[in-house]
């Protein structure tokens, strides 16, 4: 009686939620984390799945504003910012430096970033990915062009490339190059960083994506659709995978799936490069939140180094695209030999490695997306000059950025 | 319990003294605010409490996450007044309601007059035309991403026999809300159909089989009989489907995002956006709270110019 309350009193229970999707490493993850229960008695760990990352997000809202948020958290990259600014979140730097088995050396320093405010470390990287080019060489052969060797790797071949695969049908194009999302994510971050622009200053006191490099892209995305070589699109996945758009920019997140389901010769490249080369960081990471005391927290921390471990981060990446953190996971068996079966899921760490780079982290990201996302659409689909969209655009961003320094 | 045995037996010790109706009406209001209250108290608790405090919000500064904000009186307002975004919201609210509503009563009417009519397999018919209204509204939703899809959708499919070229709806700056529209009619009419239905059905026969003797045809019928009868229920519809229309967002969330280029960001939507996008909940609360007096105006209206002409005598 007397062991049993002992044992139950040392018991520590925390609560996890992820927004891994079924296709997205979820029954990969939740394995992971209840092999943790298995392995030590100290820590009970209950995995919850709260939806994607836009309903984990409004449930995190909602938990922060009724006052029950979980133990660890999983966000999306632009959206832990909110949290981050309202002092929900534990700073993680004390067990980096004091904890041994952190292996702070053995981390992605790129991918850190993703979680680093100042010199403040709030989260862990964990299902990491980029963009990658997509390309169906089997349509590659048809307009004579070999997959091996002439995957686009700048600007210039891309629109290039992109041409070739044109085929019209009463003025409508019925095979394409490349789609355009008119609500293009990530994937704004990856042309404007490498039109050598981005969306915040150094500084980080001002937006400043409506300069040159802003205009540049879409002026890039005008000349893609004018040249037949795009069209825009939001059905992107399903027009490269029945063949109608031979090329598409998606995450590596995918990678394993796309593989798998491809009824074509499926090949895939970094992205290609303008006046430099930029992979935005996209995925998720793991917050510990500012709830429950200590002992929580340090369960918390106990938690994260599991998931975080070579083998288990191996085995996580392996199963899914998404880049394992540390560099030792690449060494493990696990992946040595993913790579082997499927060279492509190594694409990404290279890319990464190279030039990839954080989202722009501020609390109020989603509406700075969509008043670029409307830029978007104004130039794609409504014939609005560039600079005027991305001006009004920039504007609305600047204004939120002295709403929250208040 | 107490009350009703108490009110039987006053009726019995004491028949027709005055002072004792008047104790019996008392107990009878109280039991009726007893059996009020548990009703009352969840209303209060989650419908009116909030929307007391959407007020103090909307005279706030307050960010979703952040714990802290200052009181701006009516900043929040006066920015509303000056913003383009909710006009052009207000403009696209103000083009679903005066398209929508029109056309949903329309229809409805139209239906329940067809299905009141006895015939075989009308039970059948009748749930078929209820069918979108129980259906859940995103599993509607996925339905009319296919059937809108610019490549393999049906409407194009079906268009495409006619020679009607290729359209991307949802995609399309001037097609976007009447393909969002014709949504909302698809899944809403079914249901002013069935108030409409009981309605019809309410009606005497007496009336029609008089006006057929007299020699009236169908349009007489309907215009004299039919249409008047029915006047309490259009004018319940107009209300329910005002005020359910001027909130419209499920719709144009899961369709649209309110895009392209802001053409079915609607009033709702937009105050999500502040709301749950850049966190403006002070802000979004003075859009709430815009939108409630509106409606109240706008109801009061109807009473006063609508409302007062509906007859209810039988």
């Amino acid at each position: 009686m007397l062991v049993l309350g002992t044992a139950y009193a040392q018991t520590v229970n925390i609560e996890v939620w992820h927004s891994l999707g079924e296709s997205f490493g979820a029954p990969e993850f939740e394995a992971i984390a209840n092999r943790f229960n298995d392995v030590q008695d100290e820590i009970v760990v209950e995995v919850v799945y709260a939806g994607g990352y836009t309903d984990a997000l409004q449930r995190a809202q909602a938990a922060a504003a009724a006052g029950n948020l979980p133990n660890v958290a999983m966000f999306e990259q632009t959206r832990g910012a909110g949290f981050v600014d309202a002092g929900n979140v534990l700073a993680l730097n004390s067990y980096l430096e004091n904890d041994p088995e952190a292996n702070t050396d053995d981390l992605f320093e790129r991918l850190l970033s993703t979680c680093t405010y100042g010199d403040t470390l709030y989260c862990m990287p964990y299902n990491n990915s980029t963009p990658l080019l997509y390309y169906n060489g089997d349509l590659f052969r048809e307009v004579g062009l070999d997959p091996e060797t002439d995957a686009p790797t700048t600007w210039e071949e891309l629109h290039d490339v992109a041409a070739k695969f044109a085929q019209e049908e009463n003025g409508q194009l019925t095979r394409w190059g490349i789609g355009l999302a008119t609500s293009p994510g990530w994937l704004m971050d990856a042309y404007l960083g490498q039109a050598g622009g981005r969306f915040l200053n150094e500084a980080g006191d001002e937006f400043v994506f409506d300069g040159e490099a802003g205009v540049a892209t879409f002026n890039y995305w005008l000349q893609l659709i004018e040249d037949k070589a795009a069209i825009a699109s939001s059905s992107q996945t399903e027009d490269f995978f029945s063949g109608r758009q031979a090329m598409m920019m998606a995450s590596t997140a995918n990678l394993v799936n796309y593989f798998d389901t491809a009824t074509f010769d499926l090949h895939a490249a970094q992205l290609p490069c303008n006046v430099e080369c930029y992979a935005p960081i996209g995925g998720g990471n793991f917050y510990i939140m500012d709830v429950g005391d200590q002992a929580e927290h340090d369960a918390s921390w106990e938690f994260m180094k599991w998931i975080l471990s070579p083998e288990n981060a191996a085995e996580f990446a392996a199963a899914t695209g998404y880049m394992a953190p540390r560099p030792s996971a690449l060494e493990t068996p696990t992946l040595v030999e993913a790579f082997a079966s499927l060279p492509e899921a190594r694409i990404t760490y290279d890319q990464m490695a190279s030039h990839g780079y954080s989202r722009t982290l501020v609390p109020f990201w989603n509406e700075v997306h969509n008043a670029y996302g409307i830029a978007t659409e104004e130039v794609l689909l409504a014939g609005i000059p560039p600079e005027e969209a991305l001006s009004v655009a920039a504007q609305e961003a600047n204004r939120l950025l002295d709403v929250y320094a208040r | 319990m107490v009350d009703a045995r108490a009110g039987r037996r006053g009726k019995l010790s004491a028949p027709g003294r005055r002072s004792t109706a008047a104790g019996r009406k008392r107990r009878t209001a109280l039991t009726a605010y007893l059996l009020l209250l548990p009703a009352f108290a969840v209303l209060f608790t989650f419908q009116f409490l909030p929307a007391f405090e959407v007020i103090r919000l909307s005279l706030t500064d307050r960010l979703l996450l952040r714990p802290d904000s200052n009181f701006i009186g009516l900043d929040n307002f006066v920015r509303l007044w000056n913003d383009p975004r909710f006009w052009n919201s207000v403009r696209n609210t103000i083009y679903f309601v005066g398209v929508s509503v029109p056309i949903q009563t329309g229809l409805a009417l139209v239906f329940a007059i067809a299905l009141a009519r006895r015939f075989r397999g009308v039970q059948f018919i009748r749930t078929v035309f209820f069918l979108p209204v129980v259906a859940s509204l995103v599993a509607v939703s996925v339905v009319w991403d296919w059937i809108f899809h610019p490549r393999i959708g049906l409407l194009n499919e079906v268009l495409g026999w006619f020679g009607i070229p290729m359209q991307s709806w949802l995609q399309d700056p001037v097609l976007a809300m009447p393909s969002i529209i014709l949504l909302v009619v698809w899944s809403g009419t079914g249901y002013y159909m069935v108030i409409y239905l009981a309605g019809v059905l309410d009606i005497p026969g007496e009336y029609y089989e008089a006006a057929r003797i007299d020699g009236a045809n169908r349009w007489q019928l309907f215009r004299n009989i039919t249409w008047p009868m029915l006047a309490p229920v259009t004018y319940l519809i107009l209300i329910l489907q005002m005020i359910n229309s001027f909130q419209v967002f499920t719709t144009v969330y899961v369709m649209t995002g309110g895009g392209p280029v802001r053409r079915t960001e609607v009033v709702v939507f937009y105050l999500y956006q502040r709301a749950f996008d850049s966190l403006e909940f002070g802000y979004a609360s003075a859009i709430s709270v815009a939108l409630f007096a509106f409606l109240i105006i706008l109801t009061i209206f109807q009473q006063q110019f609508i409302g007062r002409r509906v007859s209810y005598d039988r």
